[in-house]
């Protein structure tokens, strides 16, 4: 037993250098192929400097320091880790993301439903994905806040980025179709309520507003914590998101944002190429989701005319284009291959790539920290075995504040 | 035979929409239905940036004026429909009525409406370029409507009236919930408790129901209201009476046993689609109304009914009575004055907007194809032969 303990000591003494074990608190140095920086040009034959989970050096002619653990990456591709603003589940129940008691709860906070020991992270690291968005789910109208997490991590603390990252809004018949009109069911029924149509929605968003503005301006002696968060909104501090498929619902956001002179992005803009023009003359980011593995031309019921090009639309508008998987509904998706299927159908490399990168990060307000290598930030890295548009690429390592968690190393 | 040969075709929609300086248009036809004039013929339109430049028979054509040479055709005004729920059916949902609540005053059909919705097309085809986009009639105060030119686009070219009435509903259709009212007198006293309550209405407040209530007692906008049957309508005249309501009745299936209290009140009337109308008794009481003095307009109900095309109720009408004159004006020119847009629209003078229709033969002759629809000066439809 003894000679056999010592063995495995000894491999993995022989291990930690070359998988960069132990390299929490040392330096690492990573030799890489190409670093696709995303914010700047791309490196040929580089070497990024990793010291306590940030980015300490980067360059073609950076020396490495002695001691430090070597990843020989130098015939691959090194980009980024991949940011997701799209919303996946991963709380517990899938109860958890909605309150719905009321249709108006902007200060439910989803972070306190994330369970980091879902399934659902674990598959956001294979994919690559370093950082993600947790949102509200869509059945309220004004549905409460997000946060922002990286996927690993013993409790929700470690992982959080950022905690109430963004107000969701949900537009167009979500936050519609569980209400009830009094016709047919108990109207005791506490579903029997607003609103039941688009008309309403507009009506209610305008209504939560028009009282926060009330609220702010003569502040009571107790303070409402739903209408602190909507003040928020109003004063720009915090990012407000919409989800809007049809362009109907996308012309109401733009018209609601004027309005009440709001910050807003749209999330899944199904039918965003209708709107090109008047989302790029304002500058709107949007947050795609991906709709190739639906077979015809509807994507459900909240997306009737797609077009595979909708990325690339938006994005030659001059609109800000963040990609999303669908991992709701088809878990397979990755991001990367949604990059991918974007670029194949019009959307600039270039583009593609800042759009699960720096676009989301900026969309989220974590741009400071996340989303491209530049020396300074989150060392969130990804090493490829090639192009990292091509489809038979694969992620090979994924690394979250400068450890590789993945592939699984048994490592704490 | 004729119609047979002749295929729909839609001018490409990049080349439809652009409002790009085209110059002058001169369209040279054989019948102008002005509505404010007699009819000119052998007549010419000129238009340029989107309105009618001048009308008449001996115009000089402007050098480089594009000319369409339609000597057979005739050009009326764009078809007005003064009550549709066009846009709003957003498949497969209805979006025309948030019953929750039997008052939805603060409601506003423009939240919901769909300019790129399937059935605006068809009506477009069929000559109709403008339209009342109202609620739908479950609740007994429904909504905000609004008018709008029948064609896709920024708001700013096709929107013609934000606020352009409430309207009101007195049909069954109201009382068919678990909720407040349930009988028609409740609905009655139900109107005439948040009328009474909008008197006291404190503008500071955020309260849309009670400011747009408010519009409708001050005269800033008009009330549309829905009633068909003599009792609905001697109701809705009571109301408007009490209350100095600038009011048009909608539906007035029934109103001719009223038509003298409707002519004294001097109420227009939107009339339902005729075409749906089955006995000899139903179909003549457009003209019995307009014979009382009734200033009178179409709607389509659409796309609730299949009569977006509404020169067949005009048609019909005049088949069973309506002076032929009446019907045309009530397809364009009193249309226009009852939404409160005729300053631009409805009729064909120098600085209306150009929103014509170029038809084959007479406008009242159903074999009469449409062939040219025309909004803001540019071509949306047209219809080719081949």
């Amino acid at each position: 037993m003894k000679v056999k303990s010592l063995f495995v000591a000894c491999i993995l003494l022989i291990l930690i250098p070359v998988i960069g074990l132990g390299a929490q608190d040392g330096v690492v140095a990573l030799k890489a192929g190409q670093v696709l920086t995303v914010s700047g040009d791309s490196i040929t034959d580089a070497v990024i400097i990793i010291e306590q989970g940030k980015i300490k050096a980067l360059g073609a002619d950076v020396e490495i320091p002695e001691g430090a653990s070597v990843i020989d990456a130098s015939k691959k591709v090194v980009m980024p880790g991949l940011i997701n603003a799209g919303p996946v589940d991963v709380t517990r129940a899938g109860d958890d993301q909605n309150e719905q008691s009321s249709e108006i709860t902007p200060a439910f906070r989803v972070s306190a439903a994330i369970d980091p020991s879902s399934p659902a992270l674990k598959r956001l690291v294979q994919t690559g994905i370093t950082t993600q968005h947790i949102a509200p789910g869509p059945w309220n109208l004004i549905a409460g806040l997000g946060a922002v997490v990286k996927p690993t991590g013993k409790t929700v603390a470690e992982m959080m980025l950022k905690d109430e990252a963004a107000l969701w809004i949900s537009l167009g018949s979500s936050s519609t179709s569980g209400n009830r009109t009094p016709r047919s069911s108990r109207p005791t029924n506490m579903y029997v309520r607003r609103p039941t149509t688009r008309m309403a929605v507009a009506w209610m968003i305008r209504k939560s507003f028009f009282d926060a503005q009330q609220y702010a301006a003569n502040p009571p002696e107790t303070a409402d914590p739903a209408l602190d968060v909507l003040v928020s909104g109003l004063e720009h501090k915090l990012p407000i998101l919409m989800r809007a498929a049809r362009s109907t619902d996308i012309r109401m956001a733009l018209n609601l944002a004027q309005e009440l002179d709001l910050q807003v992005a749209l999330f899944r803009c199904a039918e965003g190429h209708k709107m090109a023009p008047e989302l790029g003359e304002r500058k709107i980011p949007v947050i795609l989701e991906p709709f190739f593995n639906f077979g015809g031309r509807t994507y459900g019921i909240e997306g009737r005319d797609i077009r595979w090009s909708n990325a690339a639309i938006l994005s030659q508008a001059g609109v800000p284009v963040a990609l999303a998987p669908n991992y709701q509904e088809r878990p397979g998706t990755d991001l990367l291959t949604v990059a991918l299927f974007a670029a194949r159908h019009g959307m600039s490399r270039d583009l593609a790539l800042r759009a699960v990168t720096l676009t989301p990060a900026e969309i989220l307000g974590v741009a400071e920290r996340v989303g491209s290598i530049e020396v300074g930030k989150d060392a969130d890295l990804l090493v490829l075995s090639g192009d990292a548009l091509a489809s038979t690429t694969r992620i090979e390592r994924v690394m979250i504040n400068g450890k590789t968690v993945y592939p699984n190393t048994g490592a704490k | 035979m004729l119609i047979g040969i002749l295929v729909i075709a839609s001018v490409p929609a990049g080349a439809v929409w652009a409002q790009d300086d085209q110059g002058v248009l001169a369209l040279r036809v054989h019948s102008i239905w002005t509505m404010t004039e007699e009819r000119i013929q052998d007549g010419v339109v000129l238009i340029e940036d989107g309105k009618i430049q001048a009308v008449g028979k001996d115009l000089s054509i402007p050098e480089g004026a594009k000319v369409l040479d339609m000597q057979t055709s005739h050009v009326m005004p764009g078809l007005i429909d003064v009550h549709s729920h066009l846009g709003l059916v957003i498949d497969p949902w209805t979006e025309m009525d948030e019953d929750v609540f039997a008052a939805s005053a603060h409601t506003h059909v423009l939240d919901a409406f769909d300019p790129q919705a399937k059935g605006i097309q068809q009506a477009l085809r069929a000559g109709v370029t403008c339209a009342l986009i109202a609620p739908g009639v479950r609740n007994p105060i429904a909504g905000q409507t609004a008018v709008v030119k029948l064609i896709p686009g920024p708001e700013t070219q096709r929107l013609l009236k934000r606020d352009a009435g409430l309207k009101f509903s007195m049909t069954n259709e109201t009382l068919d919930r678990n909720r407040r009212p349930t009988s028609r007198p409740g609905m009655i006293t139900f109107m005439r408790e948040h009328l009474d309550r909008a008197q006291q209405h404190d503008s500071d407040s955020f309260d849309l129901q009670a400011s747009a209530l408010r519009g409708l007692l001050e005269a800033d906008m008009p009330v549309f209201i829905m009633a068909n049957t003599a009792d609905e309508v001697s109701a809705a005249l009571d109301l408007i009476r009490d209350y100095a309501l600038e009011a048009r009745i909608v539906g007035a299936r029934h109103a001719d046993d009223l038509a003298e209290r409707v002519a004294e009140q001097a109420i227009p009337v939107a009339y339902d689609p005729v075409i749906n109308l089955k006995r000899d008794r139903d179909l003549k009481r457009p003209g019995q109304l307009a014979d009382a003095g009734v200033k009178m307009a179409f709607s389509s109900l659409a796309p609730h009914t299949a009569s977006c095309d509404l020169r067949t109720s005009a048609v019909y009408a005049v088949k069973y009575g309506l002076d032929r004159d009446l019907a045309l004006k009530g397809l364009t020119l009193y249309a226009a004055q009852m939404l409160g847009v005729d300053q631009r629209v409805g009729s064909i003078q120098e600085g209306r907007d150009a929103d014509l229709v170029v038809l084959g033969g007479d406008p009242l002759e159903l074999t009469s194809p449409v062939q040219l629809v025309i909004v803001n000066g540019n071509i949306v439809f047209q219809r080719e032969e081949k």
